[in-house]
């Protein structure tokens, strides 16, 4: 050991891990922080900073004016919250005591933020917080050619000269004034005075008066700058995290659905971006419209890792399998190398599965012939049991059991057909003649370019089987791609299903009028139900629209008429969120109609409110007027 | 050929081996080339019996496999070529590995309805699930063969080259033979040290100290692995006898019993175990152990779809350092609750009925979802809370179950749920497109 100098040794290696741990840190950390200084004509440089959330992106910019006593430092910690909701936030240190300053400082600042790439220039807010209010209302009515998107006012006070000097009206923006009624520097009355005044000229106000707190909030304040924060995000555009990608091939909808998905994502957003950057056209753009369509869940727990080789392993089948190939990309992106299907674990199912199904479908050359080999294999794996409650949704806990109900089978088969590049969905089917729904897949047959319904749960229904077709149905719910199929069943968030039905059975668009002694009635909600062998069974619900019209596809009245009723408005609000509760719904004296639907032309059903009659829901219904 | 066919295999020998002496390289060829041969025959029977239904000639799948059989006999024989600097002979293993794979293929084809049968008869006669039933399956076990049967023709290989190692080691090591003590050629022991001897007491600490080395190893294997293996009813009962407190234990079949479903980790409710119990005396010195269990340590907080159960050591790390010194339930929930909407703001459009590991790491929930993660926040501090029927969170104080405080403003903007926009109809149709004629 002579030959090691320790002297310098030691220094060298403590530098070292000193420099790789900051490495490190600086890597985890959440934020970038540009520190700048902006130079004015008559009061010289003063210092700015912007706290960035990462990934980098043109992000909506909030830019935060503190009040009398705070400076940049103390800054830190708001500017740090309001980041965190996707914002980028701008601290100034400007000269409190000399407003001609101020306001050369703070258009100084807007001009630098203006010029930065990461800055998005149509979408700037400003927040003025006690004596920043004052300062930046008054920079305000000094520049009206200088507006922002959006401006905030914490705790901000009157000044005797606002009434009268200035004019108001010439505000483009909306305003959110929040006070304490508590304040003791300026009191509740002064932003009263000003929500006013701006209301009167015209200016989009919200005045939100907090109770209980004082001037700064207290121990409130974080809580306070965080809804701030929130009103912002929600009051601005999203963060385009696409602009920082050369090439991007997504358009305006497609990059507005990615840069929504990563918002939601939170503290995942790292996690998906990763995989976004790790990944080239054309697979690139396939995971971001994944990426789009992803379930909350999913947004926060997927890796970057599973995402990058669940679509590495579709573009592969794609560029594989003929069937693939001819799919429409958009149909390929959410039925291949989508991998969700209701609300099932997350689990690398596709790797596994092809490894399965590929030997099967090697000579295939046609979707038929591909899915029948799915369908065999799925046959040899699971069998069909009515007892299986379904719970295990997810494909390898599927193929474990052995076993599945309708919904389970669905899902095994949709699975090993993505798999190897087969574009499937689950979908809920309403029969007419049973109380019981039941499932089925929609294959997209590339030789036909349309959706291909199979029941795969019968043992004995391959593709071209047309059983399915024949039975009456109501509707066929297939999920849309997008996000909201999560527990979409579950709570009848229907708006995340399409109805299929016109494309197996006999159906037509039924259009719904309510009147209201001839007067069209919007807003109305109407329930649709069917007799059964169990009773009224739940079927569809539509809404009115500013004409009183509704429409809706519904097929063909097979044994029995349909019931169309409107609910009362108490009911309607519950299903404006939920629409499933409404199947609890107790008949009484209402709105009620029979009606039997046909397949030859658009059908109309008019619905006057004001002939209310008692229905009994045990009474037959009436007989379908000639046989079907 | 030889102009006279050899009628025993001794004769084939010794005329494959004058066909060697005479132009190695020739011979290795030819046997390669059988090989190769052997191979995509092996591969085309499986191929034919595999997909019966399909003309393979015509497909340009089954050529594009084809050359990955055809390759393998040369790059095996290279590969073992390079291991062996050319010392090991695998041309002729090579061959009898294909020309096995081949018969193997064969018999298969040869035999699918006797095989079947046999299949069948198990079946019945064993009556096992069905999830069982492709252990009786013979396409189950073919599915290893051409793996067994390389595998094996490899370890061969290796076995010999090992052997053909140790012979030229030991030749060298003859050839730089020294006399030992005696004198004596041929013996190899004057190379070696004379050993000191051992004393008993030092064996015995040897002993010990090995022993205790790996049991130390064996615990510490313990605690790593076991509470990230997914668990079966082994794994847990190991897991109660050898990693759990005895005075936990009762906790811990609580856990089990009411929120644990197999084929997952141990280590989140293991998790919930040791930090619940960290917190059990701090707003209740007497909490009876039904609350306790119910109200602070179970991981659930609401029926959802998936259930997300591995949020308490987040959400203490972040919640503890902040009421570590309150003892009133209602004063620190005050301040959980604080922080907790600094963390998690509300907003109705996210109303998908995720758990608290979603809430947390989205930042954003809706109301239900705020009241869910404010109930696992509380238990993770150690207060007993729930949901009431309005679905709002309450905690215990006393022996009164009350509202748990709330924030000042829940928000900034009168936010309600968007709803369906008008004219949005459920049901509505796909495409527009008219019943297919």
């Amino acid at each position: 050991m002579r030959y090691v100098n320790y002297r310098i040794g030691v220094p060298i290696v403590a530098l070292l891990c000193l420099l790789l741990a900051m490495a490190w840190e600086t890597h985890r950390d959440p934020f970038r922080r540009i520190e700048f200084t902006v130079n004015t004509p008559h009061f010289g440089k003063t210092k700015a900073i912007a706290v960035l959330p990462k990934p980098d992106a043109t992000f909506p910019v909030l830019i935060y004016v503190h009040g009398w006593s705070d400076n940049l430092m103390k800054d830190g910690k708001s500017l740090r919250q309001i980041a965190e909701l996707g914002l980028a936030a701008v601290g100034i240190e400007y000269d409190q005591t000399n407003p001609a300053a101020f306001d050369e400082q703070f258009l100084a600042l807007q001009n630098f933020v203006q010029r930065q790439s990461w800055a998005q220039s149509n979408a700037i807010a400003w927040l003025g917080m006690s004596m920043g209010a004052q300062r930046t209302l008054w920079f305000l009515l000094n520049h009206p050619g200088v507006q922002p998107q959006l401006y905030v006012r914490l705790s901000g006070g009157w000044d005797e000269e606002l009434g009268s000097k200035f004019q108001v009206s010439s505000f483009k923006f909306p305003v959110l004034l929040v006070h304490s009624d508590n304040d003791t520097v300026f009191p509740l009355e002064d932003t009263r005075r000003l929500a006013a005044l701006l209301e009167t000229n015209g200016v989009s106000v919200n005045l939100r008066v907090l109770r209980g707190t004082g001037h700064d909030f207290g121990l409130d304040r974080p809580v306070v700058f965080r809804e701030m924060a929130e009103y912002c995000r929600a009051h601005l555009p999203l963060a385009d995290y696409t602009a920082t990608l050369r090439d991007c091939r997504l358009n305006d909808a497609e990059r507005q659905r990615f840069n929504l998905a990563m918002q939601r994502a939170g503290q995942n957003r790292r996690e998906l971006w990763k995989a976004v950057v790790a990944s080239h056209e054309p697979e690139r753009r396939t995971l971001m419209m994944v990426i789009g369509g992803l379930e909350d869940y999913d947004l926060a727990h997927v890796q970057a890792s599973y995402l990058k080789s669940n679509v590495h392993l579709a573009w592969q089948a794609r560029r594989t399998y003929p069937w693939c190939h001819n799919t429409p990309l958009d149909i390929f992106e959410k039925y291949v190398a989508g991998s969700r299907f209701f609300q099932e674990q997350i689990e690398p199912w596709r790797p596994l599965l092809n490894r399965l199904a590929r030997h099967e479908v090697k000579y295939c050359r046609t979707t038929q012939e591909a899915s029948d080999k799915v369908w065999k294999l799925m046959n040899e794996k699971v069998a069909f049991n009515l007892q299986e409650s379904d719970n295990e949704l997810a494909p390898l806990k599927i193929l474990d059991a052995g076993r599945a109900g309708c919904l389970g089978l669905c899902i095994m088969h949709a699975a090993i057909a993505r798999s190897v590049g087969l574009a499937e969905r689950v979908t809920r089917v309403l029969w007419q003649n049973s109380l019981g729904e039941h499932f089925c897949v929609e294959i997209w047959s590339a030789e036909d370019q349309r959706w291909h319904e199979i029941d795969v749960s019968a043992g004995d229904r391959a593709f071209d089987n047309d059983w399915v077709m024949r039975v009456p149905k109501t509707a066929i719910l297939a999920p849309t791609g997008d996000r909201g199929v999560w527990d979409g069943l579950g709570v009848g968030r229907w708006s995340s299903f399409t109805n299929t039905i016109s494309l197996i059975y006999p159906s037509v668009d039924v259009v719904i009028k309510v009147r209201n002694h001839g007067i069209p009635a919007p807003d109305q909600t109407v329930g649709i139900k069917l007799p059964t062998v169990k009773g009224l069974v739940y079927m569809a619900l539509a809404r009115t629209d500013l004409n009183g019209e509704a429409r809706l596809t519904l097929g063909r009245s097979a044994q029995y008429p349909y019931l169309f009723f409107v609910l009362p408005p108490e009911e309607a609000a519950v299903s404006a969120k939920y629409p499933f509760p409404f199947s609890r719904h107790q008949f009484g004296e209402e709105t009620w109609r029979w009606v039997q639907v046909r397949s030859d032309q658009t059908q109309e059903v008019i619905l006057n409110l004001e002939d209310r009659q008692p229905f009994d829901p045990n009474t037959k219904p009436p007989a379908l007027s000639k046989p079907l | 050929m030889p102009k006279q066919i050899p009628a025993t295999s001794a004769g084939w020998t010794a005329w494959a081996n004058a066909l060697e002496e005479k132009s190695p390289a020739r011979f290795r060829a030819f046997i390669l080339a059988v090989a190769v041969v052997l191979m995509v025959a092996h591969y085309t029977i499986d191929e034919i019996a595999y997909h019966p239904e399909t003309s393979l000639w015509q497909a340009w799948t089954f050529w594009s496999g084809a050359w990955i059989y055809a390759a393998w006999p040369f790059v095996n024989w290279l590969a073992w070529r390079l291991v062996s600097a050319g010392r090991l002979k695998t041309a002729k293993p090579i061959l009898i590995m294909t020309a096995v794979l081949s018969a193997g293929s064969i018999l298969a084809l040869c035999l699918p309805n006797i095989l079947g049968s046999i299949e069948i008869m198990h079946l019945h006669r064993f009556d096992p699930p069905i999830e069982k039933w492709h252990w009786f399956a013979f396409r189950f076990y073919w599915r290893f063969w051409t793996a067994v049967v390389l595998v094996i023709g490899n370890l061969v290989l290796l076995w010999r080259w090992r052997r053909a190692a140790a012979e030229s080691t030991e030749l060298r090591a003859e050839a730089r033979v020294v006399p030992d003590r005696e004198g004596a050629i041929g013996s190899t022991r004057g190379a070696c040290a004379p050993r000191a001897s051992v004393s008993r007491s030092s064996m015995i600490l040897k002993i010990l100290a090995v022993t205790s080395a790996t049991v130390a190893c064996g615990v510490t294997a313990l605690h790593l692995f076991l509470p990230r293996v997914p668990a079966n009813e082994d794994v847990v009962d190991i897991a109660r006898n050898y990693l759990i407190e005895a005075r936990l234990r009762n906790d811990f079949d609580y856990l089990i019993q009411h929120s644990f479903s197999p084929g997952r980790p141990l280590a989140p409710w293991l998790m919930h175990l040791e930090l619940a119990d960290l917190q059990r005396h701090q707003f209740y010195p007497n909490l009876d152990d039904a609350t306790f269990r119910e109200y602070v340590l179970s991981p659930e907080t609401a029926v959802l779809p998936l259930p997300e159960v591995n949020w308490r050591r987040t959400l203490w790390e972040n919640f503890c350092p902040r009421i570590r010194h309150e003892t009133d339930p209602i004063e620190a929930a005050q301040i959980v609750v604080r922080f907790l909407r600094e963390r998690v703001g509300i907003d109705p459009s996210y109303d998908y009925r995720v758990g608290v590991e979603t809430i947390w790491t989205e930042q954003m929930t809706d109301d239900a979802g705020f009241e869910r993660i404010y109930v696992a926040t509380l238990r993770s501090v150690g207060i007993a809370a729930r949901l009431n029927d309005a679905g709002q969170a309450e905690l215990l104080e006393g022996n009164q179950w009350q509202v748990a405080p709330r924030v000042l403003v829940s928000s900034l903007e009168d936010k309600k749920f968007p709803g369906p926009k008008h004219g949005l109809v459920n049901f509505r149709n796909w495409a527009g497109d008219d019943w297919p004629q």
